[in-house]
């Protein structure tokens, strides 16, 4: 689950303060993206034990101003359901992250020439990342073929 | 008139079957890939192929092999009847779609012929094994291509040369040399021909489909899909992924994640690809055959069916 959440840091850290989702905020996002829907209670007795009922209500309830969760009245308390799937949310605050650098500069081809090579180095460290794995393989067939034991192809 | 309203009828058909059936297509097709993404690369290119003409391809047999003759056997030529309005404008629609396609092939074709002889201008051929010729350019973009429809060849790039292994360079060639086996860059004309909003991620998947077939008949064993995977990662670097031109198909383009899918691919690849073509193509013969006879034996009633609702559709 931890990874997820660094995930999810530097995905929050692009949007507007007012909106920025704390550790506990994130934690339960994810567990109803993982659910479809829970209740307070429901949230209490699965997973998170350790907490106060009111703690798990107020963070929901702020979860749900701030636009990200939706809630439906179930006898007294309210079922809560995330707003958006993990892909549109991640697309909005894309779309949040694109405009911000580009209103952050008057001349707009500054802010896209720095999306144009955070692009490019992105996609370098890409195919760094694949030679990698091509000598990797070159190397494993290499020492499989030395023991006799290696992925034998047609023409073998 | 007699002529002009079979050429109305005619086109009329052939815009509706084109249209229902395009529109059925772009809502199912996702499901259909869905289905048959995990056979091997040139099936999968097939079948998205055949279902992205499979609208012409209807409509096409069911106005020449039904409509026409129906008119044609069928329509009292004595009788002056008016073309209704609906029948009009959907001939018209059915004609302007038409010439469309025809433009836009032809707009296609013309980008492609000039750069491929600004390429040959500047092209020293190279000997090699292969069966279409291969030509070296001075450019560096792009780095290999396979061009021509009429004449297919590869370009290769002097900077490509220099950069891939004698074997890196056989591989890759190889992926050009099954572009054009395959035929692959009349295949993009022809679906010039059939533009239709909305089918551009069906192409974008065939397009894929078709890289990953390319790769896997320039192969043989996993140290020549490594040797490819090397090639296309070395190109990928130096070619400019945006560098696609129309009715070419270049080693490597956009977008970057279809680069690392095929080399992910080739890292794994494996000999157990089997070709699993000859196991259904009886059951195909099968059914086109027992199609056609059906046709056959009851053609005169069908004929006076489909006269009957061509004459709803003039009226």
């Amino acid at each position: 689950m931890q990874p997820r959440f660094d995930r999810m840091k530097r995905l929050f850290k692009v949007r507007k303060s007012s909106s920025q989702l704390g550790p506990l905020e994130e934690r339960f996002l994810e567990e109803l993206w993982e659910r479809g829907s829970a209740t307070v209670r429901e949230l209490l007795e699965n997973s998170h034990r350790g907490l106060a009922y009111t703690t798990v209500m107020t963070t929901l309830d702020r979860l749900y101003k701030k636009g990200l969760l939706t809630r439906d009245a179930e006898g007294r308390a309210f079922r809560y359901a995330p707003r958006l799937s993990r892909d549109e949310l991640q697309r909005e605050v894309a779309g949040e992250a694109l405009r911000q650098v580009l209103n952050a500069s008057p001349a707009s081809a500054v802010p896209l020439s720095y999306l144009v090579e955070i692009l490019t180095e992105r996609d370098a460290q890409l195919l760094d990342e694949l030679r990698r794995l091509v000598e990797e393989k070159r190397l494993q067939m290499r020492s499989a073929d030395s023991r006799g034991t290696g992925p034998k192809g047609k023409e073998d | 008139m007699f002529a002009l309203r079979g050429i109305a009828v005619s086109f009329s058909v052939f815009m509706l079957v084109y249209c229902a059936l395009s529109v059925a297509v772009c809502l199912v097709w996702r499901s259909f890939w869905l289905q048959i993404h995990c056979q091997p690369a040139r099936r999968v290119s097939d079948l998205l192929f055949g279902l992205r003409i499979f609208p012409l391809t209807v409509a096409a047999v069911t106005t020449a092999a039904f409509i026409v003759p129906s008119f044609l056997l069928l329509e009292p030529r004595a009788i002056e009847e008016p073309i209704g309005e609906i029948p009009l404008a959907l001939g018209l629609s059915g004609a302007a779609l038409g010439i469309f396609g025809v433009v836009n092939a032809g707009l296609a074709l013309r980008r492609a012929s000039r750069a491929i002889a600004r390429w040959t201008r500047e092209a020293q051929p190279i000997p090699s094994a292969a069966p279409f010729p291969v030509l070296r350019i001075s450019r560096a973009v792009p780095a290999m291509i396979a061009a021509g429809i009429v004449r297919p060849r590869v370009f290769l790039s002097g900077n490509a040369e220099s950069v891939l292994s004698a074997t890196e360079l056989r591989a890759a060639l190889n992926h050009e040399v099954a572009h054009l086996q395959r035929c692959d860059n009349l295949r993009k004309l022809l679906l010039r021909f059939v533009a239709f909003p909305g089918m551009r991620d069906l192409e974008a998947a065939w397009l894929e489909a078709t890289e990953m077939a390319a790769d896997d008949a320039a192969v043989s064993s996993a140290g020549e899909a490594l040797d490819l995977a090397a090639a296309l990662i070395k190109l990928s670097r130096r070619d400019s992924l945006g560098s696609y031109t129309d009715l070419t198909a270049a080693l490597v383009h956009s977008p970057i994640s279809l680069v690392n899918a095929r080399v992910e691919r080739l890292i794994a690849w494996n000999d157990q690809c089997c070709d699993p073509g000859k196991r259904y193509s009886w059951y195909g013969v099968g059914a086109v055959v027992s199609a056609i006879s059906a046709f056959g034996v009851t053609y005169s009633q069908l004929l006076a069916h489909v006269h009957t609702a061509t004459e709803w559709l003039v009226r």
